[in-house]
C-alpha cells in the first residue's frame, strides 16, 4: 500500500524539512562554537591568551569583520584592552594610535563609549558610529581614517557577566549597517558572553589566588628570617647564662651551699632546654628554605647506631632501664647519608625512648627485609601513643598530652627526623598502641657495595 | 704562663672568657672585632687564639686568612668558637687551618679550657668534648 502525498503537502513537508535542517545547522554551529571556548577555558589561565582567542574564534566562526574584548579588574579605574582581532586593517588602524594594545585604558567614566555602556547595562549595546567605540581618540580625522582602512559600519558589545558581577565587555564589528543581528546570531552570543563570563571569572579567581600565593610566600620568607635572626641573637645570651652557671657549679665562686646547687642545675636544665629549642629551630628553618647544605657520604649505620646507643647508656642504665643493642653482623648497612644528621635522627629516636621510658626496655634494632633496605627500630615498653596522637606526632611543634609534665622536648625532633630521613629518600613511621609500648623506626635505602 | 687571645664582639662573652681563662691561669688579652685582634695578634704574639666568626669590621674568616699569610700567624694555634653554624663557614675555617670549630651555646668555659689546654700540651690525656 502507498501514501498519496498531493504538491502542497509535499512543498509543506519540504519546508518543515528545510526549517528542521537551518535549525539543527544552528544548533551545530553554535555548539561548534561553544566547544571550541571550553577548550580556550582549560587551556589557558592568562586574560590576554584567553580573551584574544575567544575573540579570534567568535569573529572568524561567526563571519564578523573585527571584535574586541576588554576587561575591567576591581583595583582599576578604566577598562583595559584584552584582546583584539588580528586582521591586517586592525593593525594598520593600532598602529596609527601608537601601535600598542596594552596602552590603551578606557576610563570607566566614559559612559559614551559603547563596551562601558554595555558594562553598566548589563545590557547589548549597539552603535553605527565608530566613534563610539575609539573615545579615546580624540582626533576625528584619525577616527574617519580608521573607518576607512577597516570598513566597520556598526559595533555590537555584549557585557561579560558571571554570576553578580560584570567583569568586561565583549564587541564584534561588521561591515554593514544593521539593526539587528539575525535572532540566531544574537542567541548564540548570548550564550558566548555566558561562556566568557565563566572563563573570565576562572581567570580572576586564579590572578587573585596567586597574588595571595606570592603574598604569602613574602610573609613566610619574612617570618623565616625573623626566626633565624631572632634564633641567632638569642644564642649569646643563653650562652652566657650557661657558662656562669657552670662556672659557678664548677667552683669558680667559692662554695656554695647544696639546695643552691639543686636550684641551679634546674637552671641549668631550664637555660639547656632553651638552647636547643633556638637550635632546632634554626635547623628547620634551614632545612624547610633549602639552606642546609648536606655532606653526603657514604656512612656505615652500624657504627652510628652503636655510638648513639653508647651515648645514651648511661641515661638508660640511671633509670634502671633493661638498654639492648640487637644487630645482626651480616647486615649490609652502607647507607648515603649526612653523618652528622643521621647520627642526631638516631639520637631523637633513641633519647625519647629512654625519656618516656619509666620501667622495662629500650631496645634498638638494626634489620634487613631486603638487601635494598635497612631499618632502624627503636622499641620500648614505655606507655604508647594513642592513634589520634600517632597521626600528628611527625608534626611541627607536637608535644603529647601523654608526655606533659615531664617533657623537656622542643616538639621539633620527630619533625626535623622525618624531613632528614625523607630528605635521605628513606622512610619513617611508628607502630605503638597505648599501654603496649612504642616501636619507631626508619628505613633506608642500603647503597651497594661497589 | 700561655698567653691566649680572645676575638669576640659581644662583652658579655668576652668578658665571661675572660674570667674563666684568667682564673685558670692564663695570661689573658681581648679584642673586639677582627682588625684590632689581628693589631694584637701580631705584636703580642699569643700562644693560642679563640675566635669569633660574626664580628664587625674584619669578619672571624677574614681575619684568619690575613693572619695566616704572617710569618708570625701562620702557625698559631686557633679555635673557632662562634654560634655561627652555617657549613660554608665551617669548611672556610677548616681551610685555613683551624683546630676545631666550636659551637659557643652547647659548651661551658670549663669545656673550652679543657680543649685549649689539650692543644698547648698535647701529651697530656684530654676528655674529648663533643
Amino acid at each position: 500500500m502507498s501514501t498519496f502525498v498531493d504538491d502542497k503537502e509535499f512543498k509543506r513537508l519540504a519546508v518543515e524539512l528545510y526549517k528542521k535542517n537551518l535549525d539543527l545547522f544552528n544548533a551545530n554551529r553554535t555548539l561548534t562554537i561553544l566547544q571550541k571556548l571550553y577548550q580556550i577555558m582549560a587551556a589557558t589561565f592568562k586574560m590576554e591568551d584567553l580573551s584574544q582567542q575567544y575573540i579570534d574564534t567568535i569573529v572568524s566562526d561567526m563571519q564578523f569583520l573585527s571584535g574586541a574584548v576588554v576587561v575591567k579588574y576591581p583595583e582599576d579605574n578604566f577598562f583595559r584592552v584584552v584582546g583584539l582581532t588580528k586582521s591586517r586593517p586592525n593593525l594598520e588602524s593600532l598602529a596609527l594610535l601608537g601601535g600598542n594594545l596594552s596602552d590603551i585604558k578606557v576610563s570607566y567614566d566614559d559612559e559614551k563609549n559603547v563596551a562601558v555602556a554595555a558594562y553598566k547595562s548589563r545590557k547589548r549595546m549597539y552603535t553605527d558610529r565608530l566613534g563610539d567605540v575609539l573615545t579615546f581618540v580624540e582626533d576625528a580625522n584619525e577616527i574617519g581614517k580608521i573607518e576607512k582602512i577597516t570598513g566597520i559600519k556598526s559595533t555590537v558589545a555584549y557585557p561579560i557577566i558571571f554570576g553578580a558581577r560584570v567583569l568586561g565587555s565583549f564587541l564584534v564589528s561588521m561591515g554593514v549597517e544593521e539593526k539587528q543581528l539575525s535572532p540566531t546570531d544574537n542567541q548564540i552570543l548570548g550564550k558566548v558572553a555566558t561562556v566568557f563570563g565563566v572563563a573570565m571569572d576562572r581567570i580572576m579567581l586564579y590572578q587573585n589566588l596567586q597574588r595571595v600565593n606570592e603574598k604569602l610566600k613574602e610573609l613566610d620568607a619574612q617570618k623565616n628570617e625573623f626566626i633565624s635572626l631572632a634564633a641567632h641573637e638569642l644564642r649569646a645570651p643563653m650562652t652566657a647564662i650557661k657558662g656562669y652557671l657552670s662556672m659557678i657549679l664548677d667552683g669558680d665562686a667559692g662554695k656554695i651551699p647544696g639546695t643552691a646547687i639543686g636550684f641551679l642545675k634546674e637552671a641549668v636544665d631550664g637555660n639547656d632546654r632553651l638552647i636547643r629549642l633556638v637550635n632546632n629551630m634554626l635547623n628547620v628553618s634551614r632545612i624547610e628554605e633549602g639552606r642546609m647544605v648536606y655532606q653526603m657520604g657514604v656512612v656505615n649505620l652500624k657504627q652510628v647506631a652503636r655510638s648513639v646507643f653508647n651515648e645514651f647508656a648511661v641515661s638508660a642504665k640511671d633509670k634502671r632501664l633493661q638498654y639492648e643493642l640487637e644487630m645482626p653482623e651480616s647486615l649490609l648497612d652502607l647507607v648515603y647519608v649526612d653523618q652528622d644528621r643521621i647520627y642526631e635522627v638516631v639520637a631523637n629516636l633513641i633519647s625519647n625512648a629512654v625519656k618516656y621510658t619509666d620501667v622495662g626496655t629500650v631496645k634498638v634494632r638494626l634489620s634487613q627485609s631486603s638487601p635494598h633496605i635497612i631499618r632502624l627500630e627503636v622499641i620500648d615498653s614505655g606507655r604508647g601513643i594513642s592513634p589520634e596522637e600517632q597521626k600528628r606526632i611527625f608534626g611541627k611543634f607536637v608535644r603529647l598530652e601523654s608526655s606533659a609534665g615531664k617533657t623537656v622536648g622542643t616538639g621539633l625532633g620527630l619533625y626535623i627526623s622525618k624531613l632528614l630521613v625523607e630528605k635521605f629518600g628513606g622512610r619513617i613511621g611508628l607502630v605503638s598502641s597505648p599501654g603496649k609500648g612504642s616501636n619507631f623506626w626508619f628505613d633506608l635505602p642500603v647503597k651497594i657495595n661497589s | 704562663m700561655s698567653k691566649i687571645l680572645i676575638i669576640e664582639d659581644d662583652p658579655l662573652l668576652s668578658k665571661m672568657y675572660k674570667t674563666k681563662f684568667s682564673s685558670e691561669g692564663f695570661g689573658v688579652e681581648t679584642a673586639e672585632d677582627g682588625e684590632i685582634g689581628l693589631k694584637i695578634a701580631l705584636e703580642g704574639k699569643p700562644d693560642f687564639i679563640i675566635l669569633d666568626i660574626m664580628m664587625p669590621n674584619l669578619s672571624g674568616i677574614e681575619f684568619l686568612s690575613r693572619l695566616r699569610q704572617t710569618p708570625v700567624g701562620a702557625d698559631v694555634p686557633v679555635i673557632v668558637l662562634s654560634n655561627l653554624s652555617e657549613k660554608k663557614e665551617m669548611e672556610e675555617a677548616r681551610r685555613l687551618g683551624v683546630k676545631e670549630y666550636l659551637i659557643k651555646s652547647s659548651l661551658t668555659p670549663k669545656d673550652i679550657v679543657e680543649k685549649v689546654r689539650g692543644y698547648l700540651s698535647p701529651n697530656e690525656e684530654v676528655k674529648q668534648v663533643e
